[in-house]
């Protein structure tokens, strides 16, 4: 027997109050938690993928839709540019490095994606088995793709058009899949790579005969047929600069002199963030409100009790306790509430944090780490505890000024 | 000893003077020759505890505990080492001990009297005082508490004090103060 023991029981004797306040508790923390998480995850996966990135090359439209497609591979293309005229920037002084990528079809929801091999160089990523492409046809696949899809090296594997899984493909031209890489942590993970020719045999091939289904479909697949070499289309094209000059001088130049439009990527992150601030904070403020309604709560519990409790209290002390023993047994009331409503709001804010992972899987094929524990969740046990505590201060205050003699007379 | 008294005469007043329930405003109440004001705050309540067993009229209890949690609570809380053996054997003298797990509220009355009267009695007091022990009680259970409490309190060797208006205490006990 010990004094969290007593006040262990004291808490389970009135089940329901206790359950209310300790239901509002891990509201509170399981949404400031979730928060901390997402906001993190967001923060991480958006500045990840864009490192090194300083602009984005492609057909004119939304800037953000660009950046989001090129980048992160979660929205549709804005168009496809000439490969002749994006070839020009590709050369040019100011830029240092150039990643072209066109999108042609996906295997199942993941993208394929024809590229250049410094695509996986520029996110550090490393062959797990198998090897780079070499020729059209041949793919290197994320490693997410791998396990999800169940897919190995030798396999061969039948594509559909465009970015969506649907029952239109091309029986007669499969990919080989070559290599697998280890994961990254990045875009490449949930990446199906292969040599950009790979994108163009496909559909000039397949072209003649879907052409009369294909007509009225979106600009993905806009004049791919009858081109020669030279009007060959990509979709967009990655841009490291050389010099901070590049950033006055190129987005003015290919906004105005040509047909391609390009985006900044810092730029528009930034507005993309904006958004999500908005949403995070007013999540906050809620989560704050229901954190103060709880804490309200464990203190009208303890408060409501005590008064049903005079008389044990009263004769506590006639036992042998001392006026400290009962305040400090209040006071741990509240804290055990406290330390129960952070212990399982953080498991709550895991569930959900799953949940959104999963979510997020299916529908962006991004992978989210669900057990990540970070330093301002640290935070928020001494935090959450203190306002426990402080809950109860005003009620183990009573505890401590109980008048045992008139209490016991009154019986 | 009884003290004996009609309401309003102080005589619980007196019982809790003695139980160190109150403070003394003159003159002194020894008990194992220690003073009683000569004691302030923690020791006092911790006295008490150890020293001195309290029988209330209604016999109260920490309703979220057992039985058993409510005797070890009353060796925990002046300092004494909780066991569980002691508390057994002290339940099966009262016959209570199939009551060992149950929460106090689903005793009777009668049983409900006997706990306090083993509470009371746990941590072998010198004195045990007793508030108004019979005055809910028909005359069959007035004297099997009288016979309960003597037995306990000359089995602890402690001195039996009753404070009560009760008549029917009079003729039990040779020594008797009353309160005019």
């Amino acid at each position: 027997m010990n004094l969290f023991n007593i006040s262990w029981k004291n808490l389970w004797g009135r089940p329901f109050s206790t359950l209310i306040s300790l239901m509002l508790l891990v509201l509170s923390v399981s949404i400031i938690s979730l928060l901390l998480l997402l906001n993190q995850q967001l923060d991480q996966q958006f500045k990840k993928n864009i490192k090194g990135i300083d602009m984005v090359i492609g057909a004119k439209g939304s800037p953000l839709q660009l950046i989001l497609s090129a980048v992160y591979h979660i929205d549709n293309p804005t168009g496809n540019i000439p490969l002749e005229e994006a070839n020009r920037f590709r050369k040019h002084p100011l830029v240092k490095q150039s990643i072209p990528l066109a999108y042609g079809d996906n295997y199942k929801g993941y993208r394929i994606l024809g590229t250049e091999t410094t695509y996986i160089d520029h996110y550090g990523g490393e062959l797990a088995e198998g090897k780079i492409w070499e020729k059209p046809m041949e793919l290197t696949i994320g490693s997410s793709v791998a396990e999800t899809m169940n897919l190995k090296v030798g396999q061969e594997i039948v594509s559909s058009h465009g970015l969506i899984d649907d029952v239109t493909g091309h029986d007669d031209a499969p990919f080989t899949i070559v290599g697998i890489l280890k994961p990254s942590g990045t875009v490449l993970d949930q990446m199906m790579l292969g040599a950009i020719e790979s994108v163009w045999l496909i559909h000039d091939e397949g072209h003649e005969e879907e052409e009369a289904e294909e007509e009225g479909e979106t600009q993905d697949h806009e004049g791919e047929a009858e081109h020669a070499e030279e009007d060959r289309e990509i979709t967009a094209l990655l841009i490291t600069y050389r010099s901070p000059m590049a950033m006055v001088q190129l987005p003015s130049l290919i906004n105005q002199g040509t047909s391609m439009m390009a985006a900044v990527t810092a730029i528009e992150v930034n507005r993309l963030f904006e958004l999500f601030a908005v949403g995070i904070s007013t999540l906050r403020a809620i989560a704050i409100a229901i954190m103060v309604i709880s804490i309200i709560s464990v203190l009208f519990s303890l408060y409501n009790s005590l008064r049903d409790r005079t008389y044990e209290l009263a004769l506590m002390r006639s036992l042998g306790a001392s006026r400290w023993r009962l305040f400090w047994l209040i006071l741990l009331e509240g804290g055990v509430l406290a330390l129960m409503g952070y212990v399982l709001g953080m498991m709550v804010s895991r569930g959900g944090m799953a949940l959104i992972a999963n979510f997020i899987a299916e529908n962006y094929r991004y992978d989210f780490p669900v057990f990540e524990f970070l330093e301002a969740e640290l935070w928020l046990l001494p935090i959450t505890l203190g306002l426990g505590l402080l809950a109860a201060l005003l009620p183990a205050w009573k505890a401590y000024e109980t008048d045992i003699s008139k209490t016991l007379a009154e019986g | 000893m009884l003290i004996l008294g009609q309401s309003g005469r102080g005589k619980t007043t007196l019982l809790h003077l003695l139980g160190g329930l109150l403070p003394i405003q003159s003159g002194e109440i020894r008990i194992q020759d220690q003073a009683l004001s000569a004691l302030g705050g923690g020791a006092l309540d911790q006295f008490r505890g150890k020293h001195i067993g309290i029988v209330f009229q209604r016999a109260h209890f920490v309703q979220a505990m057992s039985v058993k949690d409510n005797l070890k609570l009353a060796q925990y809380l002046p300092g004494v080492k909780p066991e569980v053996s002691h508390i057994r054997g002290l339940l099966s003298r009262l016959n209570l001990a199939d009551k060992l797990e149950q929460k106090p509220r689903y005793l009777s009355v009668g049983e409900q009297q006997r706990v306090a009267i083993a509470r009371a009695i746990i941590n072998q007091p010198s004195v045990l005082l007793a508030d108004e022990p019979t005055s809910a009680l028909d005359d069959e259970n007035c004297h099997a508490v009288l016979d309960l409490l003597e037995e306990q309190a000359s089995s602890v060797g402690a001195a039996l004090i009753i404070v009560t208006h009760d008549q029917r205490l009079k003729d039990r006990f040779a020594r008797q103060i009353t309160l005019n």
